[in-house]
Parts: structure tokens; sequence; C-alpha cells
């Protein structure tokens, strides 16, 4: 195995892991913590190799002055790259740890064992990693390879994540909660709606309203930094009032999800362009499936913290500090070097939330006003309003079945916004306080994803064996609303469209779903989760059940199946749903292959917890845009699924110990979601395509 | 001038009477663990106990905590666990835990006026909170170990 391109970036083994601190095993990463428990894996890895205690482990997460740059934290991927790179530096650090203790000890490596971070001879004599620290402070990735199989067998233990204990406990863990002793309070005000620009406020009134020591007006951006958080709130307010705002131009028309194919696009083969033209073969059967604009809806808005002193310091939750860093200096014009990121926890983010325009917000007041810390929160509804959603979707497919049910070619076009806008774009600028203020910059065009990743088109591919599989994707031109990454990007609208699909195409050959499935799927590791969804949720002797289990209630059963990206995990779904008055899931059976586990409370929590997701998105979730933009202003505007109506959950996990570990966070959201309309069907008869199965689209399915 | 009680200690602040508990709890008192999450009263993750009830402090009002007797989580985290703190961690119930707070205050109200809720009791108090991440399922399996029950089947 290579050691990844991270570590050789940054081949200085102290800058991974730390051990100037006697008793200590301090890993530097350049993951964050975003609730996923990563450190947890990232110290269970090291300490395995180590072999040290948990309890001597501590976990740094992304500064941009200190430990490794390794990117974002997004994809499914930050054990595959952070693991990694951490187990590598992990393994080289342990083997100049030995050389040296042999030298100190005259004792062949071959004689010398490890214990608690201390190195032991035959003879009991011992020096510990921490007395060797300055012997392997220059050492440097050298040449001791390494593969997963070298980290061994492990024993489960209870696994207990640290930060749980931590927030539990009512400590300090947010960056929501930090203090400075100087610190103001700051709030931001933005236009309403995506066509208003700032006529006029009068600013005088607003810097002689109690508390406030700074009014930052540039351009449409408007900030307001005081002494107390509540004179801060209360300027807001005000400056809400006072200002006045005019629109330019007319409001743009928001398109439906369903009128997607009718606007201009880019379009791009995801697969080779076919000889024939597409429209012209003969399919026998075609169908549509769209997806609303989905939020990530943080249950804490955006928070962030900066000063500028001498350099300017920025506290952020953003998931790629460095990409931030990259931005911040364009926008304000000063060297990259002259800003420091660092990361602190917030709430979960799913994907590129409000975060990183929080932290683009605080930079360019602290620059105006430099001396103290500002700290802004952003308001419930400044996160509704202003963080980028995920992009609605409209996929339409097309295929057709050979006289002896198997599916001879197959059509995917998929339209959609982009799945990602992150900030520190080479083409331009993408967050708010960028575009809003005096002068601003270009905004950045990113190109999607590319494949095999991909962004619009990710999972389009089908994972069956199907000859004549033709994806194209469509990036729309115009943009109402700003779009960018959400857990899973665009798999979770190809996944609910592609497993969905093969279902209605499983009834037109008068086959059971899984056996359907089965014939078309010759991957093992694929084959090996679908039949393991079916034991666990005794799928076989659940068929011809579906019987009303009470009056005007019927139960029906639905699968799905994806492996994420076509690169990471396997994770297949049964849903048992039932439907009377409102749709209720019940049951949720997932079974998991993500290679080699190395926190199976980690990866069952991971699974869980983008089931009960993606069943959010699927029944409830949907954020209404019209020609002034988004119009969700607070959670009585975005229903999610409640406590009440969440479902049993089984999670069932095929480890692969021979194989590499690889993310879950994402698996689940596509499968899931398809399962939850395949068992709809199984109940009602009612094939819903368009998202999310409320009452109201069930019955409009129904007509 | 509002003058109550905060985890068994009197407290003087002098702030407008229309700011919200969470404020004052927050900046004036540094008790952190409540949250802000909406300030409408929707997502429970500012939650105290007022006289053992618990209450959205994001929407209460500091003059309407006169004389009253408020408890945030960090009125509980003695050397000892309360169970319901406890019992989050034996499930691991939380994942970015920005929830969380506001959950256990609301349990423990709970377990202090409902010993044996039926199931429609634990809904309409766990309703009152929302959580993203998905540690929904968790939470249910903290409330059957607290009550031994099997709400989470």
């Amino acid at each position: 195995m290579k050691a990844p391109d991270s570590l050789k970036a940054n081949p200085l083994l102290r800058d991974w892991i730390d051990l100037s601190q006697q008793g200590l095993v301090m890993i530097r990463t350049g993951k964050a913590e975003l609730g996923q428990g990563i450190h947890f894996a990232l110290a269970s890895i090291v300490g395995q190799i180590l072999t040290v205690p948990l309890s001597r482990i501590q976990v740094r997460g992304p500064d941009t002055d200190q430990g490794p740059n390794e990117g974002l934290t997004a994809g499914s991927l930050s054990l595959q790259q952070g693991g990694t790179a951490l187990a590598y530096a992990a393994a080289n650090l342990k083997a100049c740890l030995l050389e040296a203790a042999s030298k100190h000890l005259a004792v062949p490596v071959s004689e010398l064992s490890c214990r608690d971070g201390v190195i032991n001879t035959s003879d009991d004599r011992q020096i510990s990693y921490w007395e060797l620290s300055n012997a392997v402070t220059n050492a440097k990735v050298g040449n001791c390879s390494w593969s997963w199989a070298d980290l061994g067998s492990h024993e489960y233990k209870p696994e207990r994540r640290r930060e749980i204990e931590t927030v539990v406990r009512g400590k300090n863990h947010f960056l929501h909660d930090q203090v400075w002793s100087d610190m103001l309070h700051a709030r931001v005000v933005r236009p309403q709606n995506v066509h208003s620009h700032l006529a006029r406020l009068d600013v005088d009134v607003i810097a002689a309203l109690p508390g406030v020591v700074h009014v930052e007006v540039s351009g449409d951006f408007i900030g307001v930094i005081a002494e107390q958080e509540e004179q801060a709130v209360h300027a807001a307010l005000v400056i809400q009032k006072e200002a006045s705002w005019e629109s330019f131009r007319a409001g743009k028309v928001a398109v439906r999800p369903q009128d997607f194919p009718s606007v201009a696009s880019e379009s791009e083969w995801v697969t080779a362009p076919p000889g024939v033209e597409p429209a012209e073969q003969n399919w026998s059967r075609s169908a549509s499936y769209t997806r609303p604009y989905i939020a990530h809806a943080s249950i804490g808005p955006s928070c962030a913290v900066a000063v500028q002193s001498g350099r300017l310091t920025v506290w952020s939750h953003s998931q790629g500090a460095y990409l931030l860093r990259k931005e911040i200096a364009r926008v304000l014009k000063i060297n990259e070097t002259d800003v420091r990121v660092i990361h602190n926890p917030g709430s979960g983010a799913y994907g590129h939330n409000g975060a990183d325009d929080c932290a683009m917000d605080v930079a360019v007041l602290a620059r105006a006003f430099p001396g103290r810390h500002i700290r802004l929160q952003w308001t419930r509804e400044d996160e509704f309003l202003h963080e980028p959603y995920g992009s609605a979707m409209h996929v339409c497919l097309k295929a057709n079945l050979g006289r002896d049910g198997r599916i001879t070619h197959w059509l995917h076009d998929v339209w959609s916004h982009r799945h990602s806008r992150r900030p520190g774009h080479d083409s331009g600028v993408s967050l708010l306080a960028s575009r809003q203020i005096n002068p601003s910059l270009p905004v950045s065009k990113p190109p999607d994803v590319p494949m095999p990743r991909g962004g619009i088109a990710r999972n389009a591919i089908p994972i069956y064996d199907i000859d004549g599989v033709m994806v194209r994707k469509h990036l729309l031109a115009d943009e109402l609303v700003r779009t960018s990454s959400l857990r899973s990007l665009g798999a979770h609208g190809n996944i609910f469209a592609i497993e969905s699909f093969m279902d209605e195409l499983a009834e037109d050959a008068g086959d059971d779903p899984i056996d359907f499935r089965l014939r078309h799927l010759s991957d093992a590791r694929a084959r090996a989760v679908l039949e393991d969804v079916v034991a666990i949720s005794d799928w076989k002797s659940r068929q011809g059940d579906q019987v009303d289990t009470e009056e005007g209630v019927a139960q029906g059963f639905g699968v799905a199946l994806a492996q994420y990206k076509g690169l990471g995990c396997y994770v297949a779904v049964v849903c048992e749903v039932q439907a009377g008055q409102t749709v209720k899931l019940h049951h949720v059976w997932a079974s998991v292959d993500a290679g080699r586990v190395i926190s199976i409370d980690g990866v069952r929590a991971q699974i869980e917890g983008g089931i009960i997701q993606s069943a959010s998105w699927a029944l409830k979730e949907c954020v209404p845009v019209n020609g002034d933009g988004s119009q969700v202003h607070g959670w009585g505007d975005y229903p999610t699924l409640p406590f009440s109506e969440i479902p049993q959950i089984d999670v069932s996990i095929l480890e692969r110990e021979n194989l590499s570990p690889v993310g879950v966070g994402e698996g689940a959201q596509g499968p899931t979601s398809a399962a939850i309309a395949n068992a709809l069907y199984s109940a009602l008869g009612v094939r819903v395509r368009h998202l999310p199965m409320t009452t109201d689209e069930v019955t409009r399915a129904m007509q | 001038m509002v003058q109550f009680v905060v985890n068994n200690e009197n407290v003087t602040i002098r702030v407008a009477e229309s700011t919200p508990l969470l404020s004052v709890l927050r900046n004036e008192l540094g008790l952190r663990a409540a949250k802000y999450g909406c300030g409408t009263g929707h997502c429970g993750a500012c939650t105290v106990l007022v006289d053992g009830r618990p209450e959205n402090s994001c929407e209460f009002p500091v003059s309407s905590a006169e004389g009253r007797t408020i408890t945030t989580l960090e009125g509980l985290a003695n050397a000892d666990l309360h169970p319901v703190q406890q019992a989050f961690i034996e499930e691991q119930a939380a994942q970015c835990g920005y929830c969380t707070a506001g959950l256990i205050m609301r349990l423990i109200a709970l377990l202090d006026t409902t010993p044996q809720p039926a199931i429609a009791e634990v809904h309409s108090a766990l309703d009152r909170h929302l959580c993203r991440c998905g540690s929904q399922l968790r939470v249910l399996k903290v409330v059957d170990r607290l009550f031994s029950a099997e709400f989470a089947k």
C-alpha cells in the first residue's frame, strides 16, 4: 500500500503524532470532528498501532498553522485519507522509536516489545516513547510500508466517544460556547430576497444605539458589532426596519424540478456518447423522478469568531479550513499566510452549510474593527434563508426489457444545479459576503465534480450488469438559489430514481424485486449485502404478507441497494411502511459492507443517522422556492421527521477484515429513500416519483 | 432587576426584562450547556428546568424567572452522573451533541413527573426536540433504559 499524498506533502511525523508532552500521544489531523466520530476512529487506529490506550491519546482537528493540510472533511473519505495517513505515520513512528530504543538499550529491534507507550526488552529493561521523543523529533515518513492487514484483529470493546461525555456533562465543546474576555458580539443583516439591493441605511442611527461599537456597510453587506449580544440582536432588528431595499430587476421565475428538462442546461455524456441517438431506442418503460431543494438545517445556526491583531485569526466549524482561508485572503486582499483558520466543532453540518459564510462575514467585520475578538452568531432565519442548499434534481430513466426479463438498454438523464460550491475556488468567490461587499469579485462557476466520484452524476451509473448503459448529465444554466454539497451530493437523487425504476422493471418482468436485482448483479459484495438484508428482514416470509394490519392501514416492504460512488461502502436497505391516512415508516433493516471496520459503533451510528436523515428527506423535507428565492424562515416552514415517527432500525455489518476501511457517512442516503418509495408501492400500489412523499404527494400520485 | 435561583445559587440580574433566559444563562452566568437553536421554541436545544418543569429558555423572558428555581445541565454534573446522563453515555446517544443538553433536561423532567410513561407521553415530550444527525433511535433507547420499556422497538 502506497503512502498517501497528504503524508508525502507533510512528511514530518511529529506534524501528525506529537510525543512532546509526557505520557500523551497528540494526534494532529486535517480531518474535522463533525459529530461523525472520526476522531475516535483515528485515535483507535493510532492507539492500536502504537499499543497505547485511548486514555493517553488526544486528537486536534484542522488548524492552518499546525498539523497537516488534508483538504476537506467530506465525501465519506476521512477514514480512507486521514485514517490511512495516520496509520502510515504511526507505523513509521513506531519503527523509528524501536530503532532508537534498540540503540539506547543495545538490543536488536526484534527482541523489543511495546506496551502502553513503553518499549521492553526480554530482560525487563525498558524505555518509554516519551524518553525517546527527542531522538525521533525530526523523523520523517520513511520506507516502512503499511497495509490495513497489519492492523491485526481487534477485540470488540464498548466504544465511548469522548465528545459525548463532554456534551453530556454540559462542558464547553462547541465553537458556539467559546468565550474570550474581550469578546464583542455581531449580527449581519441581508437582503430578504435574491433580487434586492441596499438602497439606503442611516448608519448614524445604528451607531447611536446602545452598545454598538461599529456598523459595517459595504455594498449589500451590513454587519453590526456591539458590546453585548442582546445589543447586537437589537441593533440588527433596527437595521431591518431602517434599511430600504430596491429591486434592480424583475424577480426571476422559480423552475420546479419537474420542469428542469425544459430550461437551458449544459449537457455532457458521462458514459461514452452512444452511436445511435437514444431517442430512437425502443424503450419499454420510461419514468421521471424528482427531489426538491433540501436544507442542511443544522440544529445550531452557524457561528464564527475572528480577531485581527497582527494577523487575522478565524475560528470556524467549516469542513475546509484551508479553502476558507484562501477565499478570506483573496476577498480581504491579504496574504494567505496572514490568515489563520482554526476548526472548532459546530452543530452537525451534513455538507456545506452556512459555516463558511458566517466565517467570511466575521472576517470582514474583524478587518473593519481590529483588536478585539468578534463573535458572530447567525440566527435560525439566517441559516435557513442563506445556507447553500442541496440541489433539486430531476432524473429521467428509460430502459428496455428483453423477452427473457433482462434489461437490454438503459438511459439515465439527470438535471441539476451544482452539488459543490465550496469556497477557495480558483475561478472566483463563493461565499455570501464575498459577493456582497464592494467591490465584489466574480462568482465562481466551479465545474461539476468529475467522475468516477461525480457530483450531479454521482451513482448515476447503475451497479447492475446491463449492456448499453448510457448516462448523461445536464448542469442547469441559471441559479435562483445557491446550491452546494449536501450529504451524498447527487447520489441521493440518482439512487432514489434507479432503485425505484428497478422495482418498476421487476414488476414489468413479473419478477420479485430481489430476484430481479440478483439476476442483474454479479458484484459479489453487492449480492452479499442484498442477501443479508433479505435474511435479517425475513423478506421471503413477508411476501404475500401484505395484508391490512388494521382497518384502513396497508403494510408494504421495499428494498434498495447501492455502492456509494461505485467506490465506497455497500448498503442494502429494506423498509416496512404502514400506509393509512398517513405514511408511517415502521421498520428499517440495513446491511453494510464497509471493508474493514475500525469503529463498529461508529459504523452503526452513521448508518442509523443516515437512514433517519434520508427518511426525513424522503417523507418531509422541501425548501419552497419562488421568484424571490427561498421561502424558509424557520422550522415551521421546514418539517422534518419527528421523534414520534422514528422507525425501528436494525443494522447488520458484514466486516471484511482484509479490505481497506471505507467511510459510511453517506452510504444509506440513496437506498433508504428508494426503499421507502418501493415499500409504499408495495403497500398501496401507488408509485410516488416526486419527493417528498407527503400525504398530498401520495394523493396526487393516486390520481 | 430579577432575582432567582440557578443550580442552587441565588443570582441577581440587571438586564432588560424581555431578555430571554437563554441569553442570561449563557452570557451573564456563563452556563452554556443550553444552546441557541431557533429562538422560537421549535427545536428544544435551549430546554432548562424552571421549578422542575421543562421550558424553552430561548423564549422565556428573564422577568418570568423572578423568584423561581432554574436547573441547567451544569447543575446536575457532579462527580456522579444523573441516571439520564449515564444512559446517554451508555447508549452513545449523540452524534454532534448540539441537541443533547435539551434532551437530557426534558427526560429528567419526564422521569420526575411520569415514572411509567405511555408511548404517547414519551412522544409528546420528545417531539418538542429536533435532532438532525439522526441519533433519535438511540435517544429512544435511552428512554427504554430509564423506564425499563421497549419504545425503540
